[in-house]
């Protein structure tokens, strides 16, 4: 069984990753950008584990969607503090 | 109830949190306000989803689980916002960049072409100079065969002595014109008050005095003060004066007007005349060395005035034009910078 608003975030969360693969290249001069990138692909795994936990492996996927996005989070926590604390010389 | 997930939903809180702190505290830095508001917004989505799961988990209200999933489903769409802020950041970012390449281009060329000017500004002085000896050769030597051979010479030769003597002294005016313009061109700005109304009166004075038959109306604006060179601003003003004075002498009643207007908070002086005036198709060629537009016999000249006025004026950093109609007179504009510091570059 599954959840339509869950489909949904899966859908949106796979176009939103798809775009940031076709401008990866740009995004690279992002601060530690691959960091923030592993974030976002945590929280996508999440995503997946959240829509596939209707079909199957229900508890071990649903712990998994939780581990999923507390390692994007702490992903993203590193990445904010990793940012410079000081004006840097933008390129 | 504590369980594995809602600790992992506690770990979440937390880790959005402390994220949200990292990112007061560092992201002001390194990216702008409105990526900073897209993080933040994302951030704050974030947490409170994480607030939802965790009250879920830890069991205690069920009541917000349409919350969370309304939450959940704006999460992507606040991860998209913050991308999209990411690359318009990068595009501005990328702009600058290539402003900044555009305008150490321009200075680069504009340096060479200083460099290449200054280059031609010297071989054109040394020309000039070095092609006086020969020029006073010819000129001697045809003066000395006409003298002494006064006798002997039949007409034709003698005309064909003229024409060289004649064409020797031009050739002296254009190279004497030319070292003149070269060596206003180099002359170091000294910018001082300059009282151009009495510049004016004083030179039209002066030409009222070797002219005493001409009938020519003055009219001289008061107080006409600027700031630049004396004596190239001089130069300037005497050069357009004569220009009026030599284009009206056609005229039974000329009328010499000197003067200047606001516009658009910018000084504009002018040096009117109702003289043969020219054809404004040409008006490009105007400022040029040595163009004319009128013949000699009938205007004499070798049409180097205007083009020192010009070199004056882009010496002060101003700018100079023209208004004309063919036997209806012509008008020259020049403005000149207000500001004694815009004076202070020198220009090739």
């Amino acid at each position: 069984m599954f959840h339509e608003n869950e489909v949904m975030m899966l859908v949106m969360g796979l176009i939103v990753l798809i775009l940031i693969l076709f401008n990866f290249q740009r995004l690279g001069s992002v601060f530690s950008f691959k960091l923030f990138f592993a974030g976002y692909c945590l929280m996508t795994a999440g995503w997946i584990a959240t829509v596939l936990e209707g079909y199957v492996w229900e508890s071990g996927l649903n712990f998994l969607e939780h581990v999923c996005y507390a390692a994007g989070m702490i992903a993203l926590a590193v990445w904010c503090w990793r940012l410079p604390s000081k004006s840097i010389e933008k390129p | 109830m504590i369980n594995p997930e809602s600790i992992c939903d506690a770990v979440f809180v937390a880790a959005a949190l402390t994220a949200v702190m990292g990112l007061f505290k560092n992201a002001r830095h390194v990216f702008s306000g409105g990526t900073v508001l897209m993080l933040a917004m994302m951030l704050a989505l974030h947490l409170l989803y994480g607030i939802f799961l965790a009250i879920e988990w830890f069991g205690i209200t069920n009541q917000l689980e349409g919350f969370e999933d309304n939450i959940g489903a704006l999460l992507p769409m606040a991860w998209a916002f913050v991308i999209y802020a990411f690359l318009q950041e990068r595009h501005v970012r990328d702009i600058r960049a290539l402003n900044l390449l555009l305008e150490r281009r321009v200075e680069e060329r504009t340096a060479q072409l200083e460099e290449s000017n200054r280059e031609l500004e010297a071989f054109s002085y040394s020309i000039s100079h070095d092609l006086r000896a020969p020029l006073r050769s010819i000129k001697g030597f045809a003066q000395i065969l006409k003298e002494d051979y006064i006798g002997s010479l039949d007409e034709t030769a003698n005309n064909y002595l003229d024409r060289i003597i004649n064409a020797s002294r031009h050739m002296n005016d254009l190279v004497e014109a030319m070292l003149d313009l070269s060596r206003k061109s180099r002359k170091e700005l000294d910018c001082q008050e300059v009282d151009l109304t009495a510049v004016a009166e004083k030179y039209l004075k002066d030409l009222q005095e070797r002219q005493p038959y001409r009938r020519v109306t003055f009219l001289i604006q008061s107080g006409l003060q600027t700031k630049g060179d004396p004596v190239l601003l001089r130069i300037a003003v005497e050069n357009l004066i004569d220009n009026a004075w030599k284009y009206t002498s056609k005229k039974s009643e000329a009328c010499i007007e000197f003067g200047c207007e606001n516009k658009d908070g910018k000084t504009i002086f002018y040096v009117k005349d109702n003289g043969v005036g020219f054809d404004m198709n040409r008006a490009d060629k105007l400022f040029g060395v040595f163009q004319r537009f009128h013949s000699e016999k009938d205007y004499e000249g070798i049409g180097i005035g205007l083009a020192t006025v010009r070199r004056i004026i882009n010496r002060h950093r101003g700018s100079i034009w023209c208004e004309a109609q063919v036997n209806q007179g012509a008008t020259f504009y020049f403005t000149l910078p207000q500001n004694s510091d815009d004076h202070s570059q020198r220009l090739p």
